[in-house]
């Protein structure tokens, strides 16, 4: 950070109305969403590779202005994984998995997290919250309880029980909606609105994002700062993978990494509008008004950052694709039994889809892929207890172990 | 004509110079839109509509706290005591694709 000569600003994604980085989550001008912007200079990769082993190792192209509001629990710094015995039963050679089940609350959302609460606390606000499918909740909680500050979280009553339960350890006031999750987003908005509150997803989301394009930048970095061929998202909001395709761009500006990189989305077929878009050729996407998978955390029907993540997708050259609920169950089995990587359905989908790419002909064999896996599997332990549970059941005599070893 | 109760976010209300919420007669969403399109002109349909005259795709209309989209669209009637909300931009955007990075 010595020497750094850095400007942050926020930029409207539409009409490129620069505003400064106030608490300002849409174009004044046109009501379109804002972006974060750096004018930087004096980065290098040397710039990152300090002793940080969290997302703060990139503070410089973070939007925080005072490091003291950070606020750090260890998000990120997470495996980046060579596949070799997945990509063996997929028949790739160069697959790696980027494994954010290892993030503190479990899920890759300890990324956005992490920097909305630590600007929530540099705005000064004095709670926060935030609309979630599951996961964002326990990370906007964890961080908030590290920052001393109360927090709200609104899911969907329908969400994975361990995840309301994990929530409620970190002290938050857990709300639940009885209806969707346009619907929990809807009153996230209007609680914004009216209370002296940040919703990390909604009015400090220009901050928020920022923290999801850590992940491409530990990507690039642990291949030894060089950018993969292609890299496979799951896809809620679209919102991490614009981030991630954002911060390649950004590493790429700065002379930092080169190379084409394909962008792909991955959705559940039962709740896939970006990807139904991406399919018909069409420009903007069309909302899904019930979503019926049990991948809940991709159950996101009117995705904020579709239309913008479906145009990302096609400027990267990369798929949108879905995968059926069996599909993406047998592909968390799969992703455990090769990688020993435990993930829940709406991480190990970026499997299934690659595999259906694998046999489709979109992906080249010989691509270097990276899937991004971005949850825990305990976290969804419903899925588990639905699927055929094979155990042996034996007395405590040794010669009982003859029926556990026979071949 | 029904009386209807309009809810914008403050934001939205502060650049219209406007109070939060509004009642407003109009037979059908649509109907509503030119309504307030007349009422704050430029203001309003900038933020609001495309170039081309359509509903920006990041600007929601809730009718009754439902997505227009599944409500029957700009042509819903309305009736009195509805409620409609408009809500712009959690995420959206359209047009450019670019980190905004620049190097000093």
């Amino acid at each position: 950070m010595v020497g750094l000569v850095r400007t942050i600003k926020l930029v409207c994604r539409d009409c490129s109305e620069e505003y400064e980085p106030h608490l300002l989550y849409m174009c004044p001008k046109c009501l379109s969403a804002l972006e974060v912007k750096y004018e930087i200079s004096g980065v290098s990769r040397s710039t990152f590779e300090k002793n940080d082993r969290s997302i703060w190792k990139y503070f410089e192209l973070l939007p925080i202005e005072d490091p003291s509001n950070i606020v750090n629990i260890g998000s990120g710094n997470t495996p980046l994984v060579k596949a070799d015995r997945l990509g063996e039963e997929l028949g790739i050679r160069k697959l790696y998995i980027k494994n954010d089940t290892t993030n503190p609350t479990f899920s890759f959302k300890d990324r956005p997290a992490s920097v909305a609460v630590s600007k929530a606390k540099e705005f000064k606000l004095s709670a926060v919250g935030c609309a979630s499918t599951g996961n964002l909740a326990s990370a906007t909680a964890a961080h908030a309880s590290k920052a001393k500050l109360p927090c709200y979280v609104f899911m969907p009553s329908n969400v994975e029980r361990n995840k309301i339960l994990q929530a409620i350890q970190y002290g938050a006031e857990v709300v639940l909606v009885d209806g969707t999750y346009d619907d929990v987003n809807r009153l996230a908005h209007i609680s914004c609105d009216l209370y002296n509150v940040g919703m990390v997803n909604v009015n400090l989301r220009p901050y928020y994002v920022e923290g999801s394009k850590t992940m491409m930048f530990e990507i690039v970095e642990q291949l030894g700062w060089r950018a993969p061929d292609h890299v496979i998202v799951p896809m809620a909001s679209g919102a991490l993978l614009c981030a991630l395709y954002k911060g390649l761009m950004e590493l790429e500006e700065l002379n930092i990494v080169k190379g084409h990189t394909r962008v792909s989305g991955a959705q559940p077929e039962g709740c896939s509008p970006i990807v139904h878009a991406f399919k018909k050729g069409l420009n903007h996407v069309v909302p899904v008004e019930k979503p019926k998978t049990i991948v809940k955390s991709l159950a996101i029907g009117m995705p904020g950052d579709g239309t913008f993540a479906l145009m990302t997708v096609r400027k990267s050259g990369g798929v949108c694709e879905s995968v059926t609920d069996e599909e993406i169950l047998d592909s968390v089995r799969l992703l455990a039994k090769t990688e020993g990587i435990f993930a829940e359905p709406g991480g190990a989908i970026s499997v299934a889809v690659l595999k259906k790419l694998l046999e489709d002909g979109k992906v080249d064999r010989s691509e270097e892929v990276v899937c991004c896996v971005t949850g825990a599997g305990f976290k969804t332990i419903e899925m588990i207890s639905q699927q055929d549970v094979k155990t042996k059941l034996i007395l405590p005599k040794t010669e009982m172990l003859d029926m556990v070893f026979a071949r | 004509m029904a009386k209807v109760k309009l809810i914008m976010t403050s934001a939205l209300a502060m650049y219209l110079s406007s109070e939060r919420e509004l009642y407003v007669e109009a037979s059908s969403v649509r109907e509503l839109l030119n309504r307030l399109s007349e009422r704050f002109g430029d203001a309003f349909r900038q933020r609001v509509f495309n170039a081309d005259g359509n509903l920006k795709s990041f600007v929601v209309l809730y009718l009754n706290g439902k997505n227009i989209e599944f409500a029957g669209g700009l042509d819903a009637k309305l009736e009195d005591g509805d409620e409609v909300l408009i809500l712009p931009a959690i995420g959206g955007g359209t047009a450019n694709i670019n980190t905004g990075l620049q190097a000093a």
